[in-house]
């Protein structure tokens, strides 16, 4: 099966850009593609717990992002060094996100067979 | 080599459309081949046919559909994209009972499917930032 | 090995500063639209780009068009848009960053 990876760099609710990232990786893996998503630099804003869309009028990120496990997307990946350098742990992300040291990110990319950045 | 485009931009306010339309025309003189482009996000807005440039200023709608003829591209605008930004062919336009289509000729309207599609038939695929 | 893409100006868009962050070493890096700022010698972005392993190419048209060619660092090779086409075929991946 092939396999996508999306890269989201950018924060939610300013710019509807990342919202559309979502949704190109939603509609993948509706195609039964496999589906990666490894957020980085102020793309790490994305996942953070506590989020309330509504308030900014929008359809709220993290219950998209917390839905992706009903469309088989398990591989939530954050960059370790963008949530150090915001002072930010795991335990203030949404579940089910795991950790990647930016050193492995060059392997995930070189596994996926597309790689969209976003 | 088979490529296929993801554009991102707003026309006229992004160099974006313009770069990628740059590339692909490099990319089918040098002899290779487009399977498919996708505007997405802003981009949608280089479907409009009812966008007036300037007259010292290139038609990026007539650009693409002059290139669309000339290599039978397929240039496919997201239709969740381009109905909220106001771009619409005949068909939407009945259905949501507006008052007018603008869909530029030689772009289609379709769903997310068809940049899927061809990101699974492509040898190499390219986006060109919002 | 990846040819990254990156269209943005560094130090108005973090663009340039994520993609050398998760970068490999000995990946390409391609400055188009206001990517090319970072190509200018007396950039510290210049510095940074020179310093890894990797070629660092720049558009031509877009260097020409922001009046940059003679400010270029010496580590950059200014590329045509056909060179840009073939670039994407030498490369098995390509990314962009914006």
């Amino acid at each position: 099966m092939p396999s996508f990876l999306f890269v989201c760099r950018k924060p939610p609710y300013g710019d509807s850009l990342p919202r559309e990232a979502l949704d190109m990786a939603l509609a993948t893996a509706a195609f039964d593609q496999q589906v990666s998503l490894f957020f980085t630099g102020d793309g790490v804003w994305q996942l953070l717990q506590g989020q309330d869309g509504q308030r900014a009028d929008q359809k709220d990120i993290a219950a998209l992002i917390s839905a992706m496990p009903l469309y088989d997307i398990e591989a939530l990946y954050a960059d370790s060094s963008s949530l150090r350098d915001r002072g930010l742990r795991l335990e203030q992300l949404l579940p089910g996100v795991h950790l990647l040291e930016p050193s492995a990110y060059a392997t995930l990319a070189a596994e996926s067979d597309v790689v969209l950045n976003f | 080599m088979k490529f296929s485009i993801l554009v991102l931009g707003a026309p006229y306010s992004r160099q974006s459309v313009q770069t990628a339309y740059r590339f692909a025309d490099a990319a089918l003189q040098r002899g290779h081949s487009i399977y498919r482009v996708f505007f997405y996000h802003d981009a949608v807005n280089t479907g409009n046919a009812l966008s007036q440039p300037p007259q010292d200023a290139a038609s990026l709608p007539a650009l693409w559909t002059e290139l669309g003829q000339k290599h039978q591209l397929d240039l496919v605008v997201c239709i969740s994209s381009a109905l909220k930004r106001g771009v619409i062919d005949p068909t939407e336009a009945a259905r949501y009972e507006k008052p007018a289509a603008n869909l530029a000729p030689g772009f289609e309207l379709s769903g997310l499917g068809q940049w899927v599609d061809a990101c699974l038939n492509s040898d190499r695929v390219l986006t060109f930032g919002a | 090995m990846t040819l990254h893409i990156v269209s943005k100006a560094p130090d108005l868009n973090a663009a340039l500063a994520d993609c050398l962050r998760v970068a490999a070493a000995g990946d390409s890096i391609l400055l188009i639209e206001d990517g090319v700022l970072a190509a200018v010698a007396s950039s510290a972005w210049h510095a940074q780009l020179a310093a890894r392993e990797g070629t660092i190419y720049a558009l031509d048209d877009d260097v020409a068009a922001r009046g940059l060619q003679s400010l270029l660092g010496a580590s950059v090779t200014t590329v045509d848009y056909g060179a840009f086409v073939d670039l994407c075929c030498q490369h098995p991946s390509v990314q962009s960053w914006f």
